[in-house]
Protein backbone atom coordinates (compact mmCIF):
# COMPACT_ATOMS: atom_id res chain seq x y z
CA UNK A 1 0.00 0.00 0.00
CA UNK A 2 2.59 2.56 1.22
CA UNK A 3 4.88 1.71 -1.92
CA UNK A 4 1.60 2.33 -4.13
CA UNK A 5 1.15 5.21 -2.89
CA UNK A 6 5.15 6.39 -3.37
CA UNK A 7 4.24 4.83 -6.68
CA UNK A 8 1.29 7.46 -7.47
CA UNK A 9 3.21 10.76 -6.24
CA UNK A 10 6.28 9.39 -8.53
CA UNK A 11 4.47 8.97 -11.34
CA UNK A 12 2.72 12.43 -11.06
CA UNK A 13 5.95 14.11 -10.48
CA UNK A 14 7.66 12.42 -13.86
CA UNK A 15 4.33 13.79 -15.57
CA UNK A 16 4.87 17.23 -14.57
CA UNK A 17 8.35 16.97 -15.56
CA UNK A 18 7.73 15.12 -19.10
CA UNK A 19 5.15 18.36 -19.88
CA UNK A 20 8.19 20.12 -20.32
CA UNK A 21 9.20 17.88 -23.17
CA UNK A 22 6.31 17.99 -24.53
CA UNK A 23 7.15 19.31 -28.20
CA UNK A 24 10.43 16.77 -28.26
CA UNK A 25 8.48 13.61 -26.92
CA UNK A 26 5.49 15.09 -30.07
CA UNK A 27 8.37 14.76 -32.52
CA UNK A 28 9.84 11.36 -31.15
CA UNK A 29 6.13 10.00 -31.79
CA UNK A 30 5.86 11.31 -34.53
CA UNK A 31 9.47 9.21 -35.82
CA UNK A 32 8.26 6.18 -34.38
CA UNK A 33 5.12 6.04 -36.46
CA UNK A 34 6.72 6.81 -39.89
CA UNK A 35 9.02 3.47 -39.94
CA UNK A 36 5.93 1.28 -40.21
CA UNK A 37 3.81 3.34 -42.23
CA UNK A 38 6.14 3.33 -44.78
CA UNK A 39 6.71 -0.81 -43.67
CA UNK A 40 2.93 -0.48 -44.05
CA UNK A 41 2.62 1.29 -47.82
CA UNK A 42 5.98 -1.16 -49.08
CA UNK A 43 4.04 -4.47 -47.94
CA UNK A 44 0.54 -3.61 -49.26
CA UNK A 45 2.55 -2.25 -52.83
CA UNK A 46 4.27 -5.47 -52.88
CA UNK A 47 0.96 -7.31 -52.14
CA UNK A 48 -1.12 -5.29 -55.09
CA UNK A 49 1.89 -6.32 -57.54
CA UNK A 50 1.60 -9.80 -56.61
CA UNK A 51 3.16 -10.71 -53.78
CA UNK A 52 2.40 -13.66 -51.61
CA UNK A 53 3.61 -13.14 -47.72
CA UNK A 54 3.18 -15.86 -45.91
CA UNK A 55 0.19 -14.11 -43.41
CA UNK A 56 -2.80 -12.44 -44.27
CA UNK A 57 -2.87 -8.83 -45.78
CA UNK A 58 -5.39 -8.43 -42.53
CA UNK A 59 -2.52 -9.47 -40.51
CA UNK A 60 -0.31 -7.03 -41.42
CA UNK A 61 -1.93 -4.45 -42.19
CA UNK A 62 -3.18 -4.80 -38.48
CA UNK A 63 0.32 -5.58 -37.02
CA UNK A 64 1.58 -2.52 -38.76
CA UNK A 65 -0.78 -0.37 -37.64
CA UNK A 66 -0.21 -1.17 -33.89
CA UNK A 67 3.19 -1.90 -33.86
CA UNK A 68 4.11 1.92 -32.90
CA UNK A 69 2.12 1.92 -29.79
CA UNK A 70 2.72 -1.80 -28.76
CA UNK A 71 6.48 -1.44 -28.72
CA UNK A 72 6.07 1.82 -27.08
CA UNK A 73 4.07 0.53 -24.07
CA UNK A 74 6.34 -2.09 -22.82
CA UNK A 75 9.67 -0.44 -24.17
CA UNK A 76 12.04 1.36 -21.08
CA UNK A 77 15.14 3.85 -20.75
CA UNK A 78 16.23 3.34 -17.63
CA UNK A 79 19.39 1.20 -17.64
CA UNK A 80 21.49 4.48 -18.87
CA UNK A 81 19.95 6.83 -16.39
CA UNK A 82 20.56 3.68 -14.04
CA UNK A 83 24.37 2.92 -14.95
CA UNK A 84 24.80 7.27 -14.73
CA UNK A 85 23.35 7.00 -11.53
CA UNK A 86 25.89 3.69 -10.28
CA UNK A 87 28.55 5.42 -12.13
CA UNK A 88 28.51 8.96 -10.64
CA UNK A 89 27.19 7.74 -7.14
CA UNK A 90 23.58 9.49 -7.27
CA UNK A 91 21.96 5.88 -6.71
CA UNK A 92 23.35 6.68 -3.00
CA UNK A 93 20.37 9.55 -2.51
CA UNK A 94 18.19 6.26 -3.03
CA UNK A 95 19.77 3.52 -1.11
CA UNK A 96 20.04 5.12 2.11
CA UNK A 97 15.82 6.24 2.09
CA UNK A 98 13.09 3.51 1.94
CA UNK A 99 12.00 3.03 -1.16
CA UNK A 100 13.85 1.19 -4.15
CA UNK A 101 15.50 3.31 -6.93
CA UNK A 102 13.68 0.92 -9.24
CA UNK A 103 10.27 2.40 -8.43
CA UNK A 104 11.86 5.31 -9.34
CA UNK A 105 12.70 3.78 -12.41
CA UNK A 106 9.42 2.47 -13.10
CA UNK A 107 7.39 5.57 -12.29
CA UNK A 108 9.73 7.32 -14.84
CA UNK A 109 8.58 5.07 -17.67
CA UNK A 110 5.37 4.85 -16.30
CA UNK A 111 5.28 8.57 -16.41
CA UNK A 112 6.54 8.84 -19.84
CA UNK A 113 4.10 6.80 -21.43
CA UNK A 114 1.33 8.33 -20.13
CA UNK A 115 2.70 11.36 -22.18
CA UNK A 116 3.74 9.45 -25.33
CA UNK A 117 0.21 7.67 -25.29
CA UNK A 118 -1.67 10.99 -25.31
CA UNK A 119 0.65 12.26 -28.61
CA UNK A 120 0.95 8.11 -30.15
CA UNK A 121 -2.60 7.43 -29.99
CA UNK A 122 -4.07 10.23 -32.37
CA UNK A 123 -1.55 9.20 -35.15
CA UNK A 124 -1.87 5.55 -34.80
CA UNK A 125 -5.65 6.32 -35.09
CA UNK A 126 -5.52 8.53 -37.93
CA UNK A 127 -3.27 5.42 -39.78
CA UNK A 128 -6.26 2.92 -38.46
CA UNK A 129 -8.26 5.05 -40.16
CA UNK A 130 -6.85 5.19 -43.42
CA UNK A 131 -6.34 1.78 -43.93
CA UNK A 132 -9.75 0.78 -41.93
CA UNK A 133 -10.67 -1.83 -44.61
CA UNK A 134 -8.35 -3.83 -44.03
CA UNK A 135 -7.24 -3.62 -39.56
CA UNK A 136 -9.32 -5.93 -37.80
CA UNK A 137 -9.14 -6.10 -34.25
CA UNK A 138 -11.01 -8.38 -32.25
CA UNK A 139 -14.44 -8.18 -29.70
CA UNK A 140 -13.17 -6.91 -26.38
CA UNK A 141 -13.18 -10.38 -24.12
CA UNK A 142 -10.36 -12.54 -23.08
CA UNK A 143 -8.85 -12.26 -25.71
CA UNK A 144 -7.52 -8.07 -25.06
CA UNK A 145 -7.82 -9.58 -21.02
CA UNK A 146 -4.40 -12.02 -22.08
CA UNK A 147 -2.50 -9.42 -24.55
CA UNK A 148 -2.80 -6.99 -21.60
CA UNK A 149 -0.74 -9.85 -19.65
CA UNK A 150 1.39 -10.63 -22.52
CA UNK A 151 2.07 -6.80 -22.61
CA UNK A 152 2.84 -6.68 -18.88
CA UNK A 153 5.10 -9.63 -18.74
CA UNK A 154 6.79 -7.71 -22.01
CA UNK A 155 7.34 -4.55 -20.05
CA UNK A 156 9.04 -6.50 -16.86
CA UNK A 157 10.93 -8.37 -19.47
CA UNK A 158 12.45 -5.10 -20.86
CA UNK A 159 12.63 -3.28 -17.45
CA UNK A 160 14.37 -6.14 -15.97
CA UNK A 161 17.23 -6.30 -19.12
CA UNK A 162 17.50 -2.21 -18.80
CA UNK A 163 18.16 -3.35 -15.00
CA UNK A 164 20.86 -6.17 -16.08
CA UNK A 165 22.25 -3.64 -18.55
CA UNK A 166 22.56 -0.77 -16.43
CA UNK A 167 23.98 -3.16 -13.43
CA UNK A 168 26.83 -3.69 -15.84
CA UNK A 169 27.91 0.07 -13.95
CA UNK A 170 28.85 -1.50 -10.91
CA UNK A 171 31.92 -3.46 -12.44
CA UNK A 172 32.74 -1.75 -16.37
CA UNK A 173 32.96 2.05 -16.62
CA UNK A 174 30.67 2.65 -19.86
CA UNK A 175 27.88 0.10 -20.77
CA UNK A 176 27.18 2.36 -23.69
CA UNK A 177 27.97 -0.19 -26.40
CA UNK A 178 26.06 -2.73 -24.81
CA UNK A 179 22.85 -0.45 -24.37
CA UNK A 180 23.28 0.22 -28.60
CA UNK A 181 23.90 -3.55 -29.33
CA UNK A 182 20.77 -4.43 -26.85
CA UNK A 183 18.89 -1.56 -28.71
CA UNK A 184 20.32 -2.76 -32.64
CA UNK A 185 19.11 -6.44 -31.67
CA UNK A 186 15.69 -5.45 -30.20
CA UNK A 187 14.56 -3.43 -33.06
CA UNK A 188 15.40 -6.44 -35.56
CA UNK A 189 14.32 -9.17 -33.39
CA UNK A 190 11.51 -7.80 -31.63
CA UNK A 191 9.46 -7.26 -34.66
CA UNK A 192 9.11 -3.65 -33.58
CA UNK A 193 10.41 -2.80 -37.46
CA UNK A 194 9.18 -5.80 -39.45
CA UNK A 195 6.68 -8.67 -38.61
CA UNK A 196 8.90 -11.60 -37.69
CA UNK A 197 6.45 -13.96 -39.75
CA UNK A 198 7.99 -12.11 -42.69
CA UNK A 199 11.93 -13.27 -42.29
CA UNK A 200 12.93 -16.10 -44.34
CA UNK A 201 11.69 -19.70 -43.42
CA UNK A 202 15.03 -20.77 -41.93
CA UNK A 203 15.36 -18.25 -39.70
CA UNK A 204 11.94 -18.49 -37.72
CA UNK A 205 12.61 -21.32 -35.63
CA UNK A 206 15.59 -19.51 -33.84
CA UNK A 207 13.20 -15.81 -34.12
CA UNK A 208 10.28 -17.97 -32.19
CA UNK A 209 12.15 -18.86 -29.73
CA UNK A 210 14.31 -15.74 -28.82
CA UNK A 211 13.61 -13.60 -26.17
CA UNK A 212 13.04 -10.32 -28.56
CA UNK A 213 9.98 -12.01 -29.63
CA UNK A 214 8.24 -11.56 -26.67
CA UNK A 215 9.04 -7.82 -25.29
CA UNK A 216 6.48 -7.08 -29.08
CA UNK A 217 5.84 -9.11 -31.25
CA UNK A 218 4.19 -11.71 -29.03
CA UNK A 219 1.43 -9.46 -27.39
CA UNK A 220 0.71 -8.17 -30.69
CA UNK A 221 0.49 -12.11 -32.16
CA UNK A 222 -1.72 -12.70 -28.89
CA UNK A 223 -4.54 -10.10 -29.71
CA UNK A 224 -4.36 -10.64 -33.26
CA UNK A 225 -3.27 -14.25 -34.46
CA UNK A 226 -3.45 -17.60 -32.96
CA UNK A 227 0.03 -18.33 -30.94
CA UNK A 228 0.28 -21.80 -29.47
CA UNK A 229 0.40 -22.52 -25.16
CA UNK A 230 3.53 -23.65 -25.96
CA UNK A 231 4.65 -19.82 -26.84
CA UNK A 232 3.03 -18.53 -23.46
CA UNK A 233 5.05 -21.18 -21.36
CA UNK A 234 8.04 -19.60 -23.35
CA UNK A 235 7.01 -16.02 -22.52
CA UNK A 236 6.53 -17.72 -18.76
CA UNK A 237 10.13 -19.13 -19.11
CA UNK A 238 11.84 -16.06 -20.67
CA UNK A 239 9.58 -13.30 -18.18
CA UNK A 240 10.84 -15.50 -15.09
CA UNK A 241 14.22 -15.95 -16.38
CA UNK A 242 14.50 -12.08 -16.82
CA UNK A 243 13.74 -10.97 -13.91
CA UNK A 244 15.57 -13.67 -12.09
CA UNK A 245 18.86 -12.29 -13.48
CA UNK A 246 17.58 -8.41 -13.02
CA UNK A 247 17.28 -9.62 -9.11
CA UNK A 248 20.86 -11.61 -8.95
CA UNK A 249 22.90 -8.83 -10.88
CA UNK A 250 20.99 -6.07 -8.71
CA UNK A 251 21.95 -7.80 -5.70
CA UNK A 252 25.76 -8.71 -6.69
CA UNK A 253 26.29 -5.30 -7.82
CA UNK A 254 25.08 -3.50 -4.57
CA UNK A 255 28.07 -5.56 -2.97
CA UNK A 256 30.90 -3.81 -5.22
CA UNK A 257 28.84 -0.31 -4.71
CA UNK A 258 31.75 2.50 -3.77
CA UNK A 259 29.01 5.52 -3.90
CA UNK A 260 31.53 8.08 -5.69
CA UNK A 261 31.41 11.41 -4.87
CA UNK A 262 29.31 11.70 -1.61
CA UNK B 1 15.53 0.15 20.77
CA UNK B 2 16.59 0.37 24.87
CA UNK B 3 17.21 3.94 25.36
CA UNK B 4 20.61 2.44 27.30
CA UNK B 5 21.69 0.67 23.68
CA UNK B 6 24.30 2.92 21.69
CA UNK B 7 23.04 4.34 18.75
CA UNK B 8 26.47 3.24 16.68
CA UNK B 9 28.27 0.27 17.58
CA UNK B 10 31.61 -0.91 15.57
CA UNK B 11 33.94 -3.53 16.81
CA UNK B 12 36.95 -4.41 14.30
CA UNK B 13 34.74 -2.81 11.66
CA UNK B 14 37.11 -2.69 8.41
CA UNK B 15 36.59 -1.57 4.39
CA UNK B 16 38.66 -3.03 1.35
CA UNK B 17 38.70 -1.25 -1.60
CA UNK B 18 39.74 -3.73 -4.83
CA UNK B 19 40.92 -1.64 -7.81
CA UNK B 20 43.67 -2.44 -10.79
CA UNK B 21 46.30 -0.26 -11.16
CA UNK B 22 47.30 0.46 -14.70
CA UNK B 23 51.01 1.67 -15.91
CA UNK B 24 51.71 4.52 -17.73
CA UNK B 25 51.57 4.63 -21.83
CA UNK B 26 50.40 2.65 -24.59
CA UNK B 27 52.43 -0.26 -23.03
CA UNK B 28 50.88 -0.10 -20.09
CA UNK B 29 46.94 -0.13 -21.15
CA UNK B 30 48.20 -3.13 -23.44
CA UNK B 31 50.27 -4.86 -20.69
CA UNK B 32 47.27 -4.10 -18.48
CA UNK B 33 44.52 -5.52 -20.34
CA UNK B 34 46.19 -9.46 -20.21
CA UNK B 35 48.24 -9.56 -16.41
CA UNK B 36 45.81 -6.47 -14.84
CA UNK B 37 47.98 -5.44 -11.86
CA UNK B 38 44.95 -5.74 -9.10
CA UNK B 39 45.70 -4.20 -5.40
CA UNK B 40 43.85 -3.88 -2.52
CA UNK B 41 43.43 -0.72 -0.18
CA UNK B 42 42.21 -0.76 3.34
CA UNK B 43 40.02 2.48 3.82
CA UNK B 44 38.74 1.72 7.11
CA UNK B 45 40.94 -0.34 9.31
CA UNK B 46 39.45 -2.08 12.38
CA UNK B 47 37.20 0.72 13.77
CA UNK B 48 36.14 0.87 17.07
CA UNK B 49 33.91 3.09 17.93
CA UNK B 50 31.03 3.18 20.14
CA UNK B 51 27.97 6.48 19.91
CA UNK B 52 25.48 7.05 22.57
CA UNK B 53 22.45 8.19 21.66
CA UNK B 54 21.31 11.64 21.73
CA UNK B 55 25.40 12.73 21.07
CA UNK B 56 26.62 14.58 18.31
CA UNK B 57 29.75 12.98 17.42
CA UNK B 58 32.77 14.52 14.72
CA UNK B 59 34.20 12.20 12.81
CA UNK B 60 37.40 14.17 11.64
CA UNK B 61 40.13 13.40 9.22
CA UNK B 62 42.30 14.59 6.38
CA UNK B 63 41.06 13.75 2.85
CA UNK B 64 41.24 10.06 2.45
CA UNK B 65 41.44 9.48 5.66
CA UNK B 66 38.50 6.65 5.73
CA UNK B 67 35.50 9.12 7.52
CA UNK B 68 33.17 9.16 4.51
CA UNK B 69 33.80 5.49 4.13
CA UNK B 70 33.27 4.83 7.54
CA UNK B 71 29.78 7.54 7.24
CA UNK B 72 28.65 5.06 4.07
CA UNK B 73 28.78 1.58 6.23
CA UNK B 74 26.98 3.29 9.16
CA UNK B 75 24.48 4.40 6.52
CA UNK B 76 24.25 1.33 4.63
CA UNK B 77 25.55 2.23 1.39
CA UNK B 78 28.45 0.12 1.73
CA UNK B 79 28.89 -3.20 2.63
CA UNK B 80 31.75 -3.98 5.46
CA UNK B 81 34.72 -6.01 4.53
CA UNK B 82 34.60 -7.88 8.25
CA UNK B 83 33.69 -6.26 11.56
CA UNK B 84 31.04 -5.89 13.76
CA UNK B 85 28.79 -3.02 12.67
CA UNK B 86 24.96 -2.42 14.53
CA UNK B 87 23.74 0.96 14.07
CA UNK B 88 20.53 1.28 15.59
CA UNK B 89 20.09 -2.15 16.54
CA UNK B 90 20.27 -2.91 12.74
CA UNK B 91 22.81 -4.18 9.88
CA UNK B 92 22.81 -1.19 7.87
CA UNK B 93 23.59 -3.44 4.64
CA UNK B 94 20.47 -4.80 4.62
CA UNK B 95 18.95 -1.30 4.57
CA UNK B 96 15.79 -2.97 5.56
CA UNK B 97 12.73 -0.61 5.93
CA UNK B 98 12.79 -0.41 9.91
CA UNK B 99 16.69 0.76 9.92
CA UNK B 100 15.98 3.41 6.87
CA UNK B 101 13.31 5.46 8.12
CA UNK B 102 14.79 5.91 11.56
CA UNK B 103 17.74 7.61 9.94
CA UNK B 104 18.73 10.18 7.71
CA UNK B 105 21.53 11.50 5.44
CA UNK B 106 22.62 15.02 4.34
CA UNK B 107 25.65 15.11 1.95
CA UNK B 108 27.13 18.65 1.09
CA UNK B 109 28.09 17.92 -1.74
CA UNK B 110 24.96 15.27 -3.22
CA UNK B 111 21.48 16.62 -3.49
CA UNK B 112 18.56 14.43 -2.30
CA UNK B 113 15.88 17.18 -2.92
CA UNK B 114 14.71 16.31 -6.76
CA UNK B 115 15.86 19.08 -8.68
CA UNK B 116 13.03 20.36 -11.53
CA UNK B 117 10.50 20.07 -8.79
CA UNK B 118 9.89 22.61 -6.19
CA UNK B 119 11.27 21.49 -2.23
CA UNK B 120 7.19 20.87 -1.19
CA UNK B 121 6.95 18.82 -3.66
CA UNK B 122 9.96 16.55 -2.71
CA UNK B 123 8.33 16.71 0.69
CA UNK B 124 5.20 15.41 -0.78
CA UNK B 125 7.34 12.56 -2.17
CA UNK B 126 8.99 11.72 1.68
CA UNK B 127 5.74 12.28 2.98
CA UNK B 128 4.50 9.15 1.05
CA UNK B 129 8.15 7.00 1.34
CA UNK B 130 8.08 7.83 5.25
CA UNK B 131 4.56 6.60 5.56
CA UNK B 132 3.26 9.99 7.58
CA UNK B 133 0.12 11.29 8.69
CA UNK B 134 -1.08 14.53 6.44
CA UNK B 135 -1.46 16.45 10.27
CA UNK B 136 2.11 15.65 11.47
CA UNK B 137 3.33 16.22 8.05
CA UNK B 138 1.48 19.84 8.09
CA UNK B 139 3.07 20.45 11.49
CA UNK B 140 6.46 19.23 10.83
CA UNK B 141 6.86 20.93 7.71
CA UNK B 142 5.82 24.43 8.91
CA UNK B 143 7.89 24.04 12.21
CA UNK B 144 11.38 23.31 10.61
CA UNK B 145 10.20 25.55 7.88
CA UNK B 146 10.29 28.65 10.36
CA UNK B 147 13.55 27.06 12.24
CA UNK B 148 15.03 27.50 9.09
CA UNK B 149 13.62 30.28 7.41
CA UNK B 150 12.57 28.80 3.99
CA UNK B 151 8.91 29.42 4.77
CA UNK B 152 9.14 31.73 1.54
CA UNK B 153 11.07 29.38 -0.90
CA UNK B 154 9.41 25.99 -0.37
CA UNK B 155 7.57 26.29 -3.76
CA UNK B 156 10.36 27.30 -5.68
CA UNK B 157 12.19 24.69 -8.31
CA UNK B 158 15.47 23.54 -5.81
CA UNK B 159 17.59 24.19 -9.00
CA UNK B 160 16.25 27.92 -9.01
CA UNK B 161 17.88 27.81 -4.89
CA UNK B 162 20.67 29.81 -3.93
CA UNK B 163 23.43 26.70 -2.55
CA UNK B 164 22.45 28.53 1.26
CA UNK B 165 18.29 28.07 0.64
CA UNK B 166 19.01 24.90 -0.57
CA UNK B 167 20.95 23.47 2.18
CA UNK B 168 18.14 24.95 4.66
CA UNK B 169 15.98 23.29 2.32
CA UNK B 170 18.00 19.36 2.51
CA UNK B 171 17.71 19.98 6.21
CA UNK B 172 14.12 19.97 6.28
CA UNK B 173 13.36 17.34 4.16
CA UNK B 174 16.21 15.15 5.39
CA UNK B 175 14.30 15.97 8.97
CA UNK B 176 10.75 15.59 8.08
CA UNK B 177 10.05 11.83 9.24
CA UNK B 178 11.73 12.30 12.91
CA UNK B 179 14.81 10.45 12.00
CA UNK B 180 16.43 9.63 15.47
CA UNK B 181 19.83 9.26 13.88
CA UNK B 182 21.06 11.91 11.23
CA UNK B 183 24.60 11.43 9.18
CA UNK B 184 25.49 15.39 8.29
CA UNK B 185 28.20 15.10 5.70
CA UNK B 186 30.05 18.08 5.34
CA UNK B 187 26.40 19.99 5.88
CA UNK B 188 28.24 23.73 5.54
CA UNK B 189 30.37 22.95 2.76
CA UNK B 190 30.85 26.36 0.00
CA UNK B 191 28.40 28.17 2.42
CA UNK B 192 28.65 31.69 3.42
CA UNK B 193 28.83 32.73 7.53
CA UNK B 194 25.58 33.73 7.82
CA UNK B 195 24.34 30.38 6.05
CA UNK B 196 26.59 28.57 7.99
CA UNK B 197 25.63 29.90 11.90
CA UNK B 198 22.01 29.19 10.84
CA UNK B 199 23.23 25.12 9.88
CA UNK B 200 24.91 25.17 13.25
CA UNK B 201 22.41 26.70 15.27
CA UNK B 202 19.73 24.36 13.66
CA UNK B 203 21.47 21.16 14.64
CA UNK B 204 22.55 22.20 17.80
CA UNK B 205 18.24 23.22 18.53
CA UNK B 206 17.69 20.02 16.86
CA UNK B 207 19.92 17.72 19.34
CA UNK B 208 18.82 19.92 22.57
CA UNK B 209 15.38 19.47 21.58
CA UNK B 210 14.74 16.40 19.70
CA UNK B 211 18.05 14.54 21.34
CA UNK B 212 18.63 13.05 17.81
CA UNK B 213 21.81 11.53 17.61
CA UNK B 214 24.03 13.59 15.21
CA UNK B 215 27.48 12.21 12.97
CA UNK B 216 28.84 15.36 11.31
CA UNK B 217 31.98 14.76 9.18
CA UNK B 218 33.90 18.45 8.19
CA UNK B 219 36.61 20.04 7.51
CA UNK B 220 35.59 23.18 9.28
CA UNK B 221 36.91 23.32 12.62
CA UNK B 222 34.02 26.06 13.82
CA UNK B 223 31.29 23.53 12.71
CA UNK B 224 33.03 20.98 15.16
CA UNK B 225 34.07 23.65 18.16
CA UNK B 226 30.30 24.63 18.12
CA UNK B 227 28.65 21.23 17.47
CA UNK B 228 30.47 18.60 18.80
CA UNK B 229 30.88 17.04 22.54
CA UNK B 230 32.69 14.23 21.48
CA UNK B 231 35.65 14.00 18.36
CA UNK B 232 37.04 10.81 16.57
CA UNK B 233 39.86 11.53 14.45
CA UNK B 234 40.63 9.26 12.04
CA UNK B 235 43.61 8.95 9.84
CA UNK B 236 44.18 5.78 7.23
CA UNK B 237 41.49 4.24 8.12
CA UNK B 238 42.55 3.87 12.35
CA UNK B 239 40.99 6.26 15.09
CA UNK B 240 43.98 8.05 16.16
CA UNK B 241 42.20 10.10 18.74
CA UNK B 242 38.46 9.65 20.79
CA UNK B 243 37.79 12.20 23.21
CA UNK B 244 36.37 15.64 23.69
CA UNK B 245 37.60 19.05 22.45
CA UNK B 246 39.92 19.82 25.53
CA UNK B 247 41.07 16.20 25.43
CA UNK B 248 42.24 16.81 21.69
CA UNK B 249 43.91 19.91 22.70
CA UNK B 250 46.00 18.39 25.51
CA UNK B 251 46.81 15.37 23.41
CA UNK B 252 47.86 18.04 20.71
CA UNK B 253 50.14 19.97 23.84
CA UNK B 254 48.21 22.97 23.12
CA UNK B 255 46.35 25.32 24.88
CA UNK B 256 42.25 25.44 25.79
CA UNK B 257 42.01 28.60 23.51
CA UNK B 258 44.03 26.54 20.81
CA UNK B 259 43.09 27.54 17.18
CA UNK B 260 41.33 24.16 16.13
CA UNK B 261 42.55 23.74 12.84
CA UNK B 262 46.44 23.94 13.61
CA UNK B 263 45.62 21.43 16.34
CA UNK B 264 44.64 19.29 13.87
CA UNK B 265 47.39 19.80 11.50
CA UNK B 266 49.99 19.24 14.27
CA UNK B 267 47.80 15.49 15.19
CA UNK B 268 48.15 14.61 11.36
CA UNK B 269 51.14 15.12 11.09
CA UNK B 270 52.73 13.52 14.23
CA UNK B 271 50.44 10.59 13.12
CA UNK B 272 52.47 10.70 9.63
CA UNK B 273 56.02 10.35 11.43
CA UNK B 274 54.93 7.60 13.54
Amino acid sequence: MRLARVLRILVIREVTIMLHYRWWLAMLQLSNIVAPAISLLVWRGAIAQGSTPPVTETFLTTYLVLVSVVAMLPSSWTSGFLADSIRLGGLSSWLVRPCSTHLNGIANNIGEKVVKLVLLVPLVAVLGIIFRTEVELPPLGLRWLVFAVSLLMAGAMTFSLDIVIGSLAFWFEDVTAVNRLRYLLARILSGSLIPLALFPAAVIPFLNAQPFRFMVSFPLEVLIGHPSGQAFALQVGWFATFVGTAVVSWRLGLRSYQGAGA
Amino acid sequence: MPRNEPAIHTEALTKTYRYTEQQPGLAGAVKGLFRPDRRERTAVDKLHLTVPRGQIIGLLGPNGAGKTTTIKMLCGLLRPTSGELEVLGHRPAKRGYDFLSRISVVFGQKSMLWWDVSTYDSLLIHREMYAIPKPRFANTTKDLAERLQVQDILNIPVRKLSLGQRMRCELVLALLHGPELLFADEPTVGLDVVAKLSVRTFLAELNRDLGTTIVLTSHDMNDVAALCERVAVINHGRTIFDGDLDALRSRADAGVDADLDQVMSKLFTEAADA
